[in-house]
């Protein structure tokens, strides 16, 4: 199946080469692929209800990284590894929170935040508009059976393939396909019958 | 829990309903009317989530830092992760041109716009960065700290700072004119920091009129003679004290003074000897703070995901007589202004960073009486 986000040859080659110097450990490359890709994991981690967003974030690339050595592949391939890692991480938190159910967070109070002490959020219009829609996003994502919402944040934030998905969550691509089908559709009743907002 | 699409017999129907081609259009953003629209809104919605990278951990800020990886751990080498004891000998060479050449790496990567406008900040950053790691001599590591205070606004009386051109060569290895002579070959390069040895009293004055500025380069200069180098742009770089701060290896390390004066530097003239007492980085520190308690910080900052953001968060100071924090920033000169100040808080995005812009931050911890009582490394970083 075609990528949806098609990326220019020379995208490719560039991100390619950063992975490499990742793997050399050139501390910029590492900067550089934590800055591209840890917005749309932390994304991930956040719509399908992690408790410590930015922490487990921080724990997807400090695994990534240490790993880095022995992965080989494209910059594609690259981006689903990270995401297998991330997923990983997401299921540990999962079970992790099962057991202790006590410490469960709404995931709606980590989001956008409780920032630090004194912390300046930066543009607020920005960060209203972007929370006010990301409060039904969630609202959505907590109703969609688990394995559908992964599949699909997966696929949208996550800019994977349905093999590379079927990779992460370990899965075959057929049953990706009709996660990916039966959470849409569920979207679309819920959206349309109970006027869920967006 | 029963979720939305559980019911099997419905989504055998429904499924009849989704070609490949509308899946895909749907997931990749297309907007289509009807009762798909509010599929398309959610799509949008999600995509939307993915808002600005979230500050990094401590330890992951560490990994972004340095670059550096061991086998032992999440840690990345410090000194504290690395060394064992002040009395501890390392075979220098290795980890020296291991360490160096990244160094070398940091600066050469920057173009000379940069180079010139941060001037002896960066110059600095490259340096504190193997200070860090615990790695450079004692004579080099007084040269860290004079530097490190140099760029810490606050504590930065010297007077003689009348000169601050000396990046009028811009390039960090003119702008060491001591470290030049440099007897050994390049394996020796880093520890060549003669300078400093040579003339204990001196010290940081390896240029006698420099300014702070001078001293930064003269530090770096060593590690800059190597080759050159083209690669990162963001600089960023652990505290000399970033070790012992983490890990009370201020501890380990009884007799600071000793490695900063004369003496002892004569003691690790050429590289050849194992140098890397690392008394050293907690040392530096603490003959140029005022603090007599002096502590480190270590600060993080990285370009945040929109334009114009930068994130920075840093460790707690564990000084008693703690009282706020202030973030510092430079756009390259050697006095940087305060952008942010709490008392508590261990976290900033500045907002007013400009794009393709090169800051230096750092953070102090001040005293009740705005009195420095430790800071932090020097973060340089190019917005964003």
């Amino acid at each position: 199946m075609a990528r949806r986000c098609p990326v220019s040859r020379e995208d490719d080659d560039a991100r390619a080469a950063t992975v490499e110097r990742a793997k050399a450990g050139d501390p910029a490359a590492w900067t550089e692929l934590h800055r591209d890709l840890a917005p749309a994991v932390a994304g991930y981690l956040r719509l399908r209800g992690a408790r410590d967003v930015d922490d487990l974030t921080s724990e997807t690339f400090l695994g990534v990284f240490r790993n880095i050595g022995g992965f080989s592949g494209s910059p594609a391939q690259f981006r689903s590894w990270v995401f297998v890692v991330a997923h990983r991480r997401l299921q540990d938190d999962r079970r992790h929170r099962f057991r202790h159910p006590e410490e469960a967070v709404s995931p709606a109070a980590d989001p956008d935040g409780p920032m630090p002490d004194g912390v300046v959020a930066g543009d607020v219009e920005h960060d209203a508009l972007r929370s006010m829609g990301a409060a039904g996003v969630r609202a959505l994502c907590e109703r969609l059976a688990p394995d559908q919402g992964d599949v699909l944040i997966l696929r949208i934030l996550g800019d994977l393939t349905v093999d590379q998905v079927a990779e992460v969550v370990g899965k075959s691509p057929g049953a990706v396909k009709q996660l990916q089908r039966r959470g849409l559709d569920a979207l679309r009743r819920m959206a349309t019958t109970e006027g869920v907002p967006l | 829990m029963t979720f939305f699409g559980d019911d099997g017999t419905e989504m055998s129907i429904q499924d009849d309903s989704w070609s490949d081609d509308a899946v895909e259009a749907l997931l990749s953003g297309a907007s289509p009317d009807g009762d798909l629209a509010g599929i398309a809104a959610f799509v949008a919605g999600v995509r939307a989530a993915a808002g600005p990278a979230p500050v990094p951990s401590a330890t992951l800020a560490r990994f972004l830092a340095t670059g550096i990886s061991t086998d032992k751990g999440d840690l990345p080498a410090t000194a504290a992760s690395k060394v064992h004891g002040p009395a501890r000998q390392v075979s220098g060479p290795p980890k020296w041109r291991r360490l160096t050449m990244k160094i070398k790496g940091y600066v050469a990567g920057l173009g000379v716009a940069a180079k010139v406008a941060l001037g002896a900040g960066i110059a600095a950053a490259a340096t504190t960065g193997a200070g860090a790691a615990g790695v450079l001599p004692p004579p080099v590591q007084h040269a860290v700290a004079a530097t490190v205070d140099a760029v810490t606004p606050f504590s930065l009386p010297d007077p003689a700072a009348g000169s601050q051109a000396p990046p009028p060569g811009a390039k960090e290895h003119e702008a060491a004119p001591a470290p030049a002579p440099t007897p050994a070959g390049p394996g020796a390069e880093p520890p060549a920091p003669t300078g400093p040895t040579g003339t204990p009293a001196t010290g940081d004055g390896p240029a006698p009129g420099a300014t702070n500025g001078a001293g930064l380069g003269g530090a770096s200069a060593p590690p800059a003679g190597h080759e050159p180098h083209t690669e990162p742009t963001v600089t960023t770089t652990t505290a000399p004290v970033t070790g012992g701060g983490g890990s009370g290896a201020a501890g380990e390390y009884p007799t600071p003074t000793t490695t900063i004066t004369g003496p002892a530097t004569g003691e690790h003239p050429s590289p050849s000897t194992t140098t890397t007492t690392t008394a050293a980085p907690t040392t530096t520190t603490t003959t140029h703070t005022e603090s007599s308690n002096p502590e480190s910080i270590t600060l993080s900052c990285s370009p945040a995901h929109d334009p114009g953001r930068v994130s920075c968060s840093w460790t707690a100071s564990t000084n008693a007589d703690h009282a706020r924090y202030a973030l510092l920033r430079t756009d390259g000169g050697p006095n940087g202004r305060v952008v942010f100040q709490s008392e508590a808080g261990l976290a900033f995005v500045d907002t007013t960073a400009l794009p393709a812009t090169t800051y230096g931050y750092r953070i102090v911890s001040l005293r009740a009486d705005g009195s420095v009582d430790s800071h932090s490394n020097l973060v340089t970083i190019n917005c964003c």
